[in-house]
């Protein structure tokens, strides 16, 4: 029965250790506590006073009564009521301090009246459990627990009746949710039912199904509980020798599980098995043990019933005649806790007792109560009621299979249409996987393309720098060279000197046309950048004054390569002749922007010349040539005297 | 005494003509030039230079690559780039590996000898295409920490919009000597901050 630790535990272990102080860790050691709830109870003990902690320092009071709760059930399982009901209280005060949290009253509800219906105050426990069925009505997974909880209480109080009806909700609702745990604490729970009616080999059957679901479940605690109801159910049966390896396998896993209080049941019911087997010396050597258990954690009810059937023996042996008194108390305990079979049985001790005493009037009105009472909890009406219940549970069940046939009738009538759409759809999809691999063929052809030109592009582009850088160095060196053959034959040399301009020159166009054929030079602001850099390169080493000005933004113009390299040619002529020829001290250069045009006005205070006289240079012819290019207008003004101005128009997209 | 020049550039024509312009100016001395920077360090201990002049592109080994080789040894001494163009990404790698300054080959007839003087007197220059790179560089969030002031940003705002070092004194009201030392203060500060991040790249992949 040894379980490996759970991927889940393993994984919620981990996030604790992360130590987050948040609510992930508080759902973490929640979860860990519930795991650890059916098969460490120290471990989940030590979860639960964790959660409670964090709860605390972090406000968190959902938690804080879940930690509550489950400290509740830990206690009372481990055999300290007092601690129990310690947090119990904690839990309900959490509950008066916040009327209006619906939640945390369920809870609440349910771990109090789990508390008293295992401490043996069913009566007690019976309220809380109702108000949580009447608040909470969803078909959900805590509405069929808490059927299953009603049903054992009143199981507990010997309303067989009612116990087996609200057993057969809860597993129908467990089925229907697909939880299997459930499941088998149904099974279990019907099997005490039909036990106490005298039905063994039906309680027998259901206990066998929960115990076999439970091992497959790991559930170690659930299992010890089926074992020692089918030692019960085979005692029952007179099957003495099964009876007693079921007790003798259910002590042990008892005793390994750390449970007195289940400990004191299995030998208390073993202690009857011994008395049916006429072995009354054993039968009451278990009684004592199970009796000291209990006395040790404080289950009244075991201890009473385990006392009374230790009298019992007595009276048997007729030896002991002075237990009036104790068998009255054992009744009187029996009654205010409201389990009814047992209160039965004590009617017969009592019968017994007098009876054995010659106090037959006595002896016969105990026997008359026991008779009625053993009738209305175990009785034949009783009997046939359960019997139409579990049978309307079972047709309910067969009525459920017999919709999903249906359903799956309609359901191959509906594949067989589907399968006939089916082909068509085939038909159509494989024409399309087709049309849509050509287009992808065609895409990943044109892709590559694409790619192989871009790739190419940048190979120019490199192959275009290595040769300028190559061209460049090399012109620098010949313009050095002309220079220094000037100096060296201190002659100024016409061809020299040309030598030296046209390097210069070239060396020049070289870096622009390089300068225009970068894309990241496409933009208007870079032309602008460009601009002015050249200006200052002009203008400033012969102190003449310039303003420039540009409307902003000009970023969001791309102007292609041509535009580019023209309209920068144009203004680089354009400042070099107001630099060389016009004497000018100032220079207004303005770029505007119109709608679907760009303006390009160059005006300067220089000396000027007769437009109509002055033969038209290389550069002016080379400016009107650049301007049509670009299909846009070039003009310029000029009087002797007066400056000169050059407006280009060039119209942008 | 003439300062002393030491020159890396592989094209033959330019090395030569590199020569022959610095023999005829007194003040400098070339003590000597290589095609390639296989050697290197061995070189700059050999000849004890005042300034390195260094192409970018070499076979075999770049540069930049020596920039970090000799930065290694010296912290010290000024290495001025060759280039022929300003809007390349390996002049910013070279001033993030130490250079001092860098000159357009187009440039070096006319401006070399100056461009040595600046250097040595601590100046440093910068384009609008090498400032642009550098805030760049700057926006991508994992080399955010250049930890330039905020008068450097504006600096190299306004460099990056192509205004010359005057606009932007006057712009700022201050001297060009003072926008000088904030561009200086940038280099320094972006090689300090590659060097860094070579050493912690070295630790992080245990080569130290």
């Amino acid at each position: 029965m040894l379980l490996a630790q759970t991927p889940l535990i393993d994984s919620l272990q981990r996030i604790v250790a992360l130590h987050r102080h948040d609510t992930i860790e508080l759902t973490a050691l929640n979860g860990l506590t519930n795991e650890y709830l059916r098969s460490d109870l120290q471990k989940a003990k030590r979860n639960a006073l964790q959660t409670v902690t964090l709860a605390e320092a972090t406000n968190q009071n959902r938690w804080l009564s879940g930690g509550y709760n489950y400290l509740t059930t830990i206690y009372r399982e481990i055999g300290q009521p007092d601690s129990a009901q310690y947090y119990l209280q904690l839990s309900e005060n959490l509950i008066k301090k916040y009327p209006a949290n619906t939640r945390m009253r369920f809870n609440f509800n349910q771990s109090a009246s789990l508390f008293y219906k295992n401490m043996g105050e069913y009566k007690k426990a019976l309220p809380y459990m109702l108000d949580n069925l009447n608040a909470y009505t969803l078909e959900d997974e805590n509405r069929a627990g808490q059927f299953l909880n009603l049903g054992n209480l009143y199981n507990n109080m010997g309303e067989y009746k009612k116990a087996a009806d609200a057993h057969l909700q809860s597993l129908r609702l467990f089925e229907k949710l697909g939880i299997p745990r459930g499941q088998s604490f149904c099974l279990h729970s019907l099997g005490n039912d039909f036990l106490f009616l005298n039905q063994q080999a039906t309680a027998k059957k259901y206990f066998g199904q929960s115990l076999a679901l439970k091992e497959k479940l790991g559930d170690k605690r659930g299992a010890l509980n089926s074992t020692i109801s089918l030692g019960d159910a085979h005692r029952d049966l007179n099957e003495y020798k099964k009876a007693d390896a079921y007790y003798t396998e259910a002590l042990a896993m008892a005793q390994t599980l750390k449970m007195p209080k289940e400990t004191a049941r299995v030998l208390h019911q073993s202690g009857l098995l011994f008395q049916r087997m006429n072995a009354p010396d054993k039968a009451r050597e278990s009684f004592q043990q199970s009796m000291e258990i209990s006395l040790q954690i404080g289950d009244s009810a075991t201890y009473k019933k385990t006392n009374s059937e230790w009298i019992g023996i007595g009276l048997m042996e007729a030896k002991k005649k002075n237990t009036e008194l104790e068998l009255l108390s054992s009744l009187n305990t029996v009654i205010r806790t409201g389990d009814r079979q047992q209160q039965a049985t004590e009617y017969a001790h009592l019968s017994d007792y007098y009876g054995v005493n010659k106090e037959f009037e006595k002896a016969l009105y105990y026997l008359k109560k026991h008779e009625a009472l053993s009738d209305s909890v175990a009785g034949n009406s009783v009997l046939l009621q359960i019997k139409e219940l579990e049978e309307r549970y079972n047709s309910d069940k067969k009525e459920q299979q017999i919709a999903l046939l249906q359903k799956d009738q309609q359901l191959q009538t509906l594949k067989l249409k589907q399968q006939q759409t089916n082909i068509t759809l085939f038909v159509i999809a494989l024409i399309s996987v087709v049309v849509i691999a050509t287009l992808l063929v065609n895409r990943y052809r044109v892709m590559n393309r694409i790619r192989r030109q871009s790739e190419m592009e940048k190979m120019r582009q490199q192959i275009s720098r290595d040769l300028h850088d190559d061209i460049g160095s090399t012109l620098s060196s010949i313009n050095i060279m002309s220079q220094l053959a000037m100096k060296e034959t201190g002659s100024i040399s016409m061809q020299l000197q040309k030598i030296a301009a046209y390097s210069s020159t070239m060396m020049e166009s070289m870096s622009d046309m390089v300068w225009s054929i970068n894309p990241r030079n496409d933009s208007l602001e870079q032309m602008v950048v460009k601009m002015k850099e050249f200006a200052a390169e002009i203008l400033e080493p012969k102190n003449i004054q310039y303003e420039f000005k540009a409307d902003q933004p000009p970023g969001t113009i791309a102007l292609d390569v041509e535009k580019r390299k023209n309209l920068f040619l144009i203004f680089k002529e354009a400042i070099n002749n107001a630099a060389k020829y016009s004497e000018a001290s100032n220079v207004v250069i303005q770029l505007t922007r119109e709608h679907g045009s760009l303006n390009l006005l160059i005006t300067d205070n220089g000396k000027g010349f007769n437009v109509n006289t002055s033969t038209a240079g290389n550069g002016l012819k080379n400016m009107m040539d650049r301007a049509q290019a670009m299909k846009g207008s070039w003009q310029q003004h000029s009087e002797p005297g007066k400056g000169t101005s050059m407006a280009v128009q060039i119209p942008i997209t | 005494m003439a300062i002393q020049l030491l020159a890396f550039e592989d094209n033959d024509l330019l090395r030569e003509s590199l020569a022959s312009l610095i023999e005829l100016n007194a003040d400098f001395n070339l003590a000597a030039a290589y095609p390639n920077v296989l050697h290197a360090r061995e070189q700059v201990i050999q000849h004890h230079p005042d300034v390195v002049l260094m192409d970018i592109d070499m076979p075999g080994r770049s540069g930049i690559e020596a920039v970090k080789e000799i930065r290694a040894f010296n912290n010290q001494l000024p290495i001025i780039m060759l280039t022929v163009f300003d809007d390349n990404v390996h002049v910013l790698e070279a001033i993030k590996a130490g250079a001092s300054g860098y000159l357009l080959k187009k440039h070096i007839s006319n401006k070399l000898f100056d461009s040595i003087q600046e250097v040595l007197e601590g100046g440093a220059p910068m384009s609008p295409s090498i400032a642009r790179m550098v805030i760049g560089s700057m926006q991508r969030p994992s080399e955010n920490a250049y930890q330039l002031t905020p008068k450097e940003k504006e600096i190299l705002t306004a460099l990056s919009g192509g205004n010359s070092y005057k606009l932007i004194a006057a712009q700022f009201e201050i001297s060009i000597d003072t926008v000088r030392t904030h561009i200086k203060k940038i280099y320094e500060k972006l090689h300090v901050h590659s060097q860094t991040e070579a050493v912690s790249k070295a630790i992080n992949e245990k080569l130290v």
